[in-house]
């Protein structure tokens, strides 16, 4: 049984993408009427863009486990995510 | 990272689409988003709760998103049909992570593969049920024959951005995780689940193909060619050995980036025209050019033919299976992606010889054509240079094949 | 030189890249392009054949190597790489090549229908050919052979037309789909073929040279050998999977046909030649009763390119030096005069609208040239001495003869004498003899086709009056085959 690392960082992109799908209700949900400052009104297409966004932070994040293959709480090695590029033991 | 990606352009590609013809984008992107995690665990768990877990994440958000078009009849009985038989197959699968628990006493993949490779007897009932219930779980998530009811329906019954969701992100999945689990975990016991996998692969690239020369609607065509898409990656995984694993993975990028590029192609002009039968494709080539030519440079790509992805990854996917004493089943995947070429040429014939109706005057679609040519240069990519790719993929499965998978392989 | 292979295949690449770029507004921009970089692969093709044993070198030359993918997987050094290389054999095709897109450019001159979308495909099917022709590398040709094929199914079925022969009609779909899902059904046995004989040499690479020198065990050679024959033969029109070429010839526009009937078809012999024969000798001497089989008579009259590459499939049936020899030659004889060929008949289709010869009578009076064309043509074809047909064609016999094949030489020989009778009655009926009112307005052939077709005659007659640089360039490289008799 191999050692259980506790080090949720390595969920950050996960982390990044969950919160960023409450934003994205939130905004949806709560952007007042009248508008913030210049952005009038928030139309569907935007919140796709805006969507799109927080997918690409979250592959840029999980670009820091390149060449890293690490056992973590849920064994979560990364050789997976980083799919593509080449993992160093 | 690469679903993470898939998700950039989902998201991208549905953007307009919303705007026109659906309610609640807010939570629809959320969805998006959410399915993008479930497939990021999927392939980064070592531990079977922990893949059950992300894998229904994915599934349920992708069980949403299919019924997301509420108004419209068939995306209801789509997502129905989805949600149904995905309850169901992810019994078995939890059944069967029971029952190898059971035989076994661990849930994570390593130490499953040390104490089947300790059991030199036979295999035990419990066992073979198990593996027997998560293949059988897992073929219906990625929709392997006999386990694919579900994928026309829902394909056709989905909004368009949510098909090229499923398509790629529950395929490319389910892959990773078929992958791991059987390299990881199953390698020790490869004689006795060989032939049932490639039993199955035979089925599902034989019915998909051939089924999908039928097909009249464009979802539904891809949707039956995806099927048959599976059936040659289900060909890396009965052929296990770290070179085809590898080949696998190469193919699968290869797969959703020209299976995103071409659901792209179909999205933007289903926005522009809201038609998405066959037919309505012809003579696309003097309205749009642009689009018509990356369209046929995924089907071709689908079809396997040469300068792009779909040729390199197929003939190494091929021959690492050849390099198993697999010939056979290469032949079959070779002959029926012949077979495939057949009805993507149908499609491409349609855009370029068919005559318009009605010259409808067509804006240009920045974001999506920027999308698109990404794509189409990934394409172009993987088709001419696979090498950096290759190489990286390599090194990520020489992990997955290491220790036990790689001990029971060599000595195999 | 190895850059000289290289740019080849860059060249037509780079050229359909560049065409592409092109505005459409432009169509006259895109013919000077199109004629330019076609004139640069003829140049570069006559150098290749030309520099081949100038200084006195032999066997496989020009090598060049880009290494695509290696040590990776199951691949070892050299795993898949671009290795270009030519022999006396592929020397004379590359030129052949040069020489009929050069040509077809001048024929596909008038091509206003989106002429931008003609050439790039057209520029993609050429690097296909010439990276067949030069491929040392077994991934690489099949890569190539697919890429020549690809591009076939659109150039015909948007710019090619349909035939009504008044009891059936053949659309140019039909044509276009029959002919790419015939050739790709070919290719499906290669690609087993080639899967087999990487597992079974067990060298991690797709290396020719390599692979050439495994000993392969005979059973395997002759369970694999008819997988490369099969596969390539039905791109060489080889009898019964010749169905594909007359409608998908009839079909296709003239500038197509040109390269198609004139170097496309030759990619399959020569794939049989390089692959099968080269690395599966033992098959090939088993394979070779099968394909003589396939010889007789019907078949070899019934269609006039299937007939002439029933004489290549002969030759390399033979197995000794002569026949083989004889082969290649044939194959740029063929070519040469394939395109010469399709060059008169375009010409005349392009005003009269039909191809229907019995409507004509007595055209020589309103287009001379075009019928001398027709006629050298036409002479070469039925073997006339003085031409490239004849010396192709002695080697072929002569082969045949020595292999002890009496019966089908026999065959051949009887098939060339049927050859010149409906060569000759064409001739009379349609180009001498009194003069059908309905021709009253044909006007000669264009200025561009008229030099086309002067440059193929000039080639008809170097290799019929003077063939010794060519039975130099092959015979050396022909000897060199495994299993081949002298």
């Amino acid at each position: 049984m191999p050692e259980a690392n506790f080090d949720w960082k390595l969920l950050a992109p996960e982390y990044i993408l969950v919160a960023w799908a409450g934003m994205l209700i939130m905004l949806d949900l709560f952007w007042p009427a009248g508008g913030i400052g210049r952005w009038k009104r928030l139309d569907k297409e935007s919140l796709g863009y805006i969507a799109a966004a927080g997918a690409l932070i979250a592959v840029l994040v999980s670009l820091i486990w390149v060449d890293h293959v690490v056992s973590g709480v849920l064994r979560t090695d990364r050789c997976f995510r980083v799919r593509g590029l080449r993992a160093v033991r | 990272m690469f679903f993470g990606l898939i998700g950039v352009f989902a998201c991208v590609a549905s953007a307009r689409f919303v705007r026109d013809r659906l309610l609640h984008a807010g939570e629809y992107y959320a969805f998006i988003l959410l399915a993008v995690v479930g497939a990021n665990g999927m392939a980064a768990a070592s531990e079977l709760l922990t893949a059950y877990i992300s894998l229904e994440l994915l599934s349920f958000s992708l069980y949403v998103l299919t019924a997301y078009a509420k108004f419209d009849l068939r995306s209801n009985e789509g997502g129905l049909k989805y949600m149904l038989l995905g309850a169901f197959s992810s019994a078995l699968l939890l059944y069967g992570i029971g029952m190898i628990y059971g035989a076994t006493g661990s849930t994570h993949f390593g130490d499953i593969g040390r104490a089947l490779s300790k059991d030199t007897g036979g295999i035990d009932e419990a066992l073979f049920l198990g593996l027997a219930l998560i293949m059988a779980g897992l073929g219906f998530k990625v929709a392997a024959v006999p386990f694919h009811m579900w994928t026309p329906d829902a394909y056709e019954g989905a909004p368009l951005p949510v098909t090229a969701l499923i398509s790629a992100i529950s395929k490319s999945g389910g892959f990773a995780l078929f992958l791991k689990l059987f390299a990881e975990a199953f390698a020790p016991k490869i004689d006795d689940w060989r032939y049932f996998i490639a039993g199955l692969s035979v089925a599902t690239m034989v019915l998909g193909n051939l089924v999908a020369i039928q097909q009249s609607n464009i979802k539904r065509l891809l949707a039956y060619s995806s099927i048959g898409q599976v059936g040659y990656l289900l060909m890396g995984i009965a052929a296990l050995s770290p070179e085809s694993g590898s080949a696998l993975v190469l193919h699968m990028m290869g797969y959703v980036v020209t299976n995103l590029a071409a659901f792209v192609c179909v999205i933007i002009f289903y926005n522009w025209t809201g038609k998405e039968e066959i037919k309505d494709f012809a003579g696309l080539r003097d309205t749009a050019p642009f689009l018509t030519w990356s369209l046929s440079i995924a089907l071709f790509s689908l079809a396997g033919m040469p300068l792009f992805a779909g040729f390199a990854t197929k003939f190494i996917l091929f021959q690492a299976a050849a390099d198993q004493d697999l010939l056979w089943l290469a032949g079959i995947a070779v002959t029926m992606s012949f077979v495939s070429l057949y009805y993507y040429l149908v499609i491409i014939k349609e855009m370029f010889l068919g005559k318009a109706e009605a010259a409808v005057s067509m804006p240009v679609p920045w974001v999506e054509y920027g999308a698109l040519a990404v794509l189409v240069a990934g394409v172009l990519f993987i088709g001419l240079y696979p090498a950096p790719l290759l190489d990286w993929v390599d090194g990520s499965t020489a992990d997955v094949f290491a220790g036990v998978g790689q001990a029971a392989v060599a000595g195999r | 030189m190895g850059g000289v292979l290289f740019a080849l295949v860059a060249v037509p690449v780079c050229t359909a890249v560049l065409v592409m770029l092109v505005p459409s507004r432009y169509p006259q921009l895109v013919r000077y392009l199109a004629l330019l970089s076609a004139g640069t692969q003829f140049a570069l093709s006559l150098l290749v054949f030309f520099a081949y044993e100038f200084d006195g070198g032999r066997g496989l030359r020009f090598g060049f190597r880009l290494d695509w993918l290696e040590n990776v997987g199951f691949l070892g050094k050299h795993g898949i790489s671009l290795h270009l290389a030519v022999d006396g054999i592929a020397a004379p095709l590359v030129m052949l090549t040069g020489l009929v897109i050069f040509a077809a450019t001048f024929v596909s001159w008038n091509i206003s229908y989106r002429n931008k979308d003609f050439f790039v495909l057209l520029f993609l099917l050429v690097a296909g050919v010439f990276g067949v022709f030069e491929s040392q590398d077994l991934f690489f040709l099949f890569f190539w052979y697919e890429v020549a094929v690809l591009p076939m199914y659109l150039l015909i079925a948007v710019w090619g037309a349909s035939s009504n022969f008044g009891s059936f009609v053949r659309t140019k779909e039909y044509g276009a789909m029959k002919l790419v899902l015939y050739l790709v059904a070919g290719s499906v046995l290669i690609f087993v073929g080639i899967f087999a004989t990487f597992v079974e040499a067990d060298r991690g690479t797709f290396d020719l040279p390599v692979l050439g020198q495994v000993q392969y065990d005979s059973d395997f050679q002759k369970a694999v050998f008819p997988f490369y024959m099969i596969g390539f033969g039905v791109l060489a029109g080889m009898w019964p999977f010749h169905t594909w070429s007359p409608d998908g010839h009839v079909a296709a526009p003239t500038g197509v046909s040109m390269l198609h009937a004139g170097v496309l078809m030759k990619l399959g012999a020569f794939g049989i030649l390089r692959v099968g024969m080269t690395l599966l000798p033992d098959g090939a001497v088993y394979g070779a009763v099968s394909a003589l089989a396939q010889t007789d008579l019907k078949y070899m009259v019934g269609y006039s390119s299937v007939s002439h590459m029933g004489y290549v499939l002969m030759g390399l049936a033979t197995m000794n030096d002569i026949g083989v020899n004889g082969a290649v030659l044939q194959m740029f004889a063929h070519g040469a005069m394939t395109a010469l060929m399709f060059t008169s008949v375009g010409a005349i289709y392009d005003q009269a609208h039909t191809r229907d010869m019995t409507t004509f009578g007595g055209i020589a009076q309103k287009m001379p040239r075009h019928s001398a064309f027709w006629a050298i043509a036409g002479l070469s074809s039925l073997g006339l001495p003085g031409l490239a047909g004849f010396i192709a064609e002695f080697h072929i016999f002569v082969g045949t003869f020595r292999a002890g094949y009496y019966w089908a030489g026999a065959a051949g020989i009887l098939a060339a004498a049927i050859t010149a009778t409906y060569i000759l009655r064409m001739l009379a009926r349609a180009y001498f003899g009194p003069l059908n009112e309905q021709w009253e307005n044909l006007r000669e052939m264009r200025l561009g086709e008229q030099f086309a077709g002067a440059l193929l005659i000039a080639f008809l007659l170097f290799m019929g009056l003077w063939p010794a640089p060519f039975i130099d360039r092959i015979s050396d490289s022909v000897a060199n085959i495994p299993g081949i008799t002298s």
